[in-house]
């Protein structure tokens, strides 16, 4: 069933690169450096700062799909480890919040021998392209119920997008309408409608539209209200090294990325029928494609799970069901949903095989009927559980389980990502507990189980991290440092530091939930993160995530 | 605009109150509190807050209040016994106040 498709990176936009790279800045100057380890070096000045900490700086070598992105220090100095650049021909970007590259930027670099390139940056005339979904939000009147809304147009686009249009209030109920029905997994460069119909009701689309046109430019030429920034990295957040991994199709969305025992990187592309695979020591790049069990249905995978024995496991969402990639074949099967439990809506977004070698059983869910779903390995059977049968629910809530993680009973621990708990199921008897987050309406919503039997989670409206102790059955968050970053998920590294990732604000933060110090890596370019993953057998950890909406898989290696 | 943002009205009784400790006065932090839904194979549980306080909001309609536990639990001390009343100007087809009286065991 299955059809590899491998590529050799390294090659593929050699002709389309070669034809933009641009001519090498006068300013720069071929020094000897006293460092043998280091590739390229220079200073980031600028004439309102001079010497500028936390500058971006990323080279990307003609012909390869990987950019290499390194921080300047408190002296305005870059500088590239030998080991991360080959000799050749580099292209030069960088970030810094208001500023841009004087001129064109490029660089030879060349073996054994350190190259310094000084970057002279100015300042831009508009800053609003510039600016993450993250800063709008900050920058935009209104309150929080006002702009809660506008988190969940982040799954498809940044927030440029909306405040740049001109839709008047009335328009905006059309708009709102239409983006309605479009699949959750859908972007910019694949856009996939539902099947099945969905209702706004006008009275919510209309107050949403309302707000929507007193923030974006249908009655003005420019936004009347001040245009707010992050700031740029300092101190600890500018030791680090990023490698974005650039995937071959600009339509792939690699949505949940891990690492295996081997070291390569695996994913799920969240659009298009395959599972794909990075080696990030030569850039190669795999893909394993699987038959649409629902050909006229959206494609494409979110939750990407290995089992006990490394094999992964897919939920399918609209495609129905799981699939499992056995990785020793390489093949897949596909776990259809049965007849009673399959319809256009029907949508599984998490798999949890982990412990399934206990019982032979993986859970799911089906996010159309709020339910979990637990799969009979062996038969192919599914069970239905329901664990707010008379639970909570009201106005403008309702239960939605989502992120998930099993204990070693295989008892399912899930995030009710549609309103403010944590769950528990027995697997034995399928009683439900449900826990409430201090914080209400916090939406929880990808999670990971620790070695301790703590739960760590991503409380996503609440802009908060979390953990559920689940001897204790008690629940501690703490305010991500960043307002409307709205964390998707988490990750406890082998050092008690928490990591996450956001698709608003492109940093990650690393959290040090004993000291509630944390530090946010600022980015190279608009990454849009969903699952996180922690490779712990290195030294530092590695942070992996993929770029859901840019087609790029990203390392993070902080510089400890 | 997605599924996870619809309305459902179908909000029914919310439960509040105090774990309380007798021998000492005062309210119960941190105590384990659970909402057992008679012939559901289900149920809620929070903690109170620093001032002994809880609340679990909005079952729905479907649920008899009559049909929900409340019980109370903490190292060190038993439940004695839980109150119910209406609160004051309250309606109790939308909440009812819980008191979890506790002694040292």
């Amino acid at each position: 069933m299955s059809v590899i498709r491998s590529t050799a990176l390294a090659g593929i936009f050699l002709s389309s690169l070669l034809g933009v790279l641009l001519p090498v800045n006068p300013a720069f100057a071929e020094l000897p450096s006293d460092s043998p380890n280091v590739a390229l070096t220079g200073r980031v000045t600028s004439p309102q700062e001079g010497a500028m900490e936390g500058v971006l700086v990323s080279a990307q070598r003609a012909g390869s799909p990987i950019t290499v992105t390194v921080v300047t220090n408190q002296a305005g100095l870059y500088s590239f480890p030998a080991d991360r650049l080959s000799p050749g021909k580099y292209t030069l970007r960088i970030r810094a919040i208001g500023y841009e590259l004087e001129g064109p930027a490029a660089v030879d670099v060349a073996a054994k021998r350190a190259v310094t390139a000084d970057l002279a940056l100015r300042k831009v005339d508009d800053i609003s392209s510039q600016l993450t979904s993250t800063e709008w939000l900050i920058s935009m009147p209104g309150g929080s119920e006002q702009k809660r809304p506008l988190i969940e147009c982040m799954s498809c686009h940044t927030l440029e997008r909306v405040v740049r249009s001109k839709f008047t209030a009335e328009e905006f109920v059309g708009v709102l309408k239409r983006m309605a029905n479009y699949a959750n997994n859908s972007t910019m460069q694949k856009v996939q409608a539902r099947i099945a119909e969905r209702e706004v009701p006008d009275d919510r689309a209309r107050r949403v539209g309302e707000y929507l046109a007193t923030v974006n430019l249908s009655k003005r030429d420019r936004w009347d209200y001040a245009l707010k920034t992050l700031p740029r990295p300092t101190g600890a957040a500018t030791r680090v090294i990023i490698t974005e991994y650039d995937m071959p199709r600009s339509t792939i969305a690699p949505h949940d990325v891990r690492t295996d025992a081997e070291g390569f990187v695996w994913y799920s592309n969240f659009v298009e029928p395959y599972l794909g695979r990075l080696d990030p020591r030569t850039g190669a790049h795999t893909e394993f494609a699987y038959k649409l069990p629902k050909p006229n249905f959206p494609a494409g995978a979110l939750a990407l799970e290995p089992d006990h024995d490394g094999n992964w496991w897919l939920a399918m969402m609209f495609q129905g069901g799981v699939m499992k990639f056995d990785t020793r074949t390489r093949t897949f099967r596909h776990y259809p949903l049965p007849p009673e439990l399959d319809s256009d809506t029907a949508q599984q977004s998490m798999v949890m095989p982990r412990e399934s070698h206990v019982d032979g059983k993986v859970w799911t869910n089906d996010v159309n009927t709020h339910s979990i779903l637990r799969l009979d390995v062996a038969s192919g059977a599914y069970e239905r559980v329901d664990p707010f049968e008379g639970m909570p629910i009201g106005a403008n809530r309702q239960h939605s389980p989502y992120g998930m993680a099993a204990d070693k009973n295989n008892d399912l621990y899930f995030m009710d990502f549609g309103d403010e708990s944590v769950g528990r199921v027995d697997a034995k008897t399928f009683r439900a507990t449900i826990y409430p987050t201090p914080t209400s309406h916090s939406r929880p919503r990808r999670t990971m189980l620790d070695d301790k039997g703590r739960l760590w989670f991503a409380e996503f409206a609440a802009n908060k991290l979390a953990m559920f102790d689940i001897e204790r059955e008690s629940i501690k968050e703490w305010d991500a440092p960043t307002p409307h970053s709205y964390p998707y998920d988490v990750y406890l590294d082998r050092n008690g530091e928490l990591w996450s990732g956001s698709m608003s604000d492109d940093r990650v933060l690393r959290f040090d939930p004993q000291t509630g110090k944390s530090i946010e890596y600022l980015l190279p370019r608009q990454t849009n993160i969903r699952r996180i993953f922690i490779d712990n057998s290195t030294t530092p950890v590695t942070f992996w995530a993929g770029n859901n909406h840019h087609a790029a898989i990203i390392k993070i290696e902080p510089l400890d | 605009m997605d599924e996870d943002d619809e309305d459902q009205s179908n909000a029914g009784v919310s439960f509040f109150g105090f774990a309380r400790d007798l021998d000492r006065g005062g309210g119960v932090a941190d105590a384990k509190v659970s909402a057992e839904i008679k012939n559901r194979n289900a149920s809620l549980v929070t903690r109170t807050d620093d001032q002994g306080h809880f609340k679990f909001s909005g079952f729905s309609k479907d649920i008899d209040p009559k049909d929900v536990v409340i019980s109370c639990s903490k190292d060190g001390l038993k439940l004695q016994r839980t109150v119910r009343r209406q609160p004051p100007g309250g309606d109790a087809a939308t909440s009812i106040e819980v008191d979890c009286l506790m002694v040292k065991p």
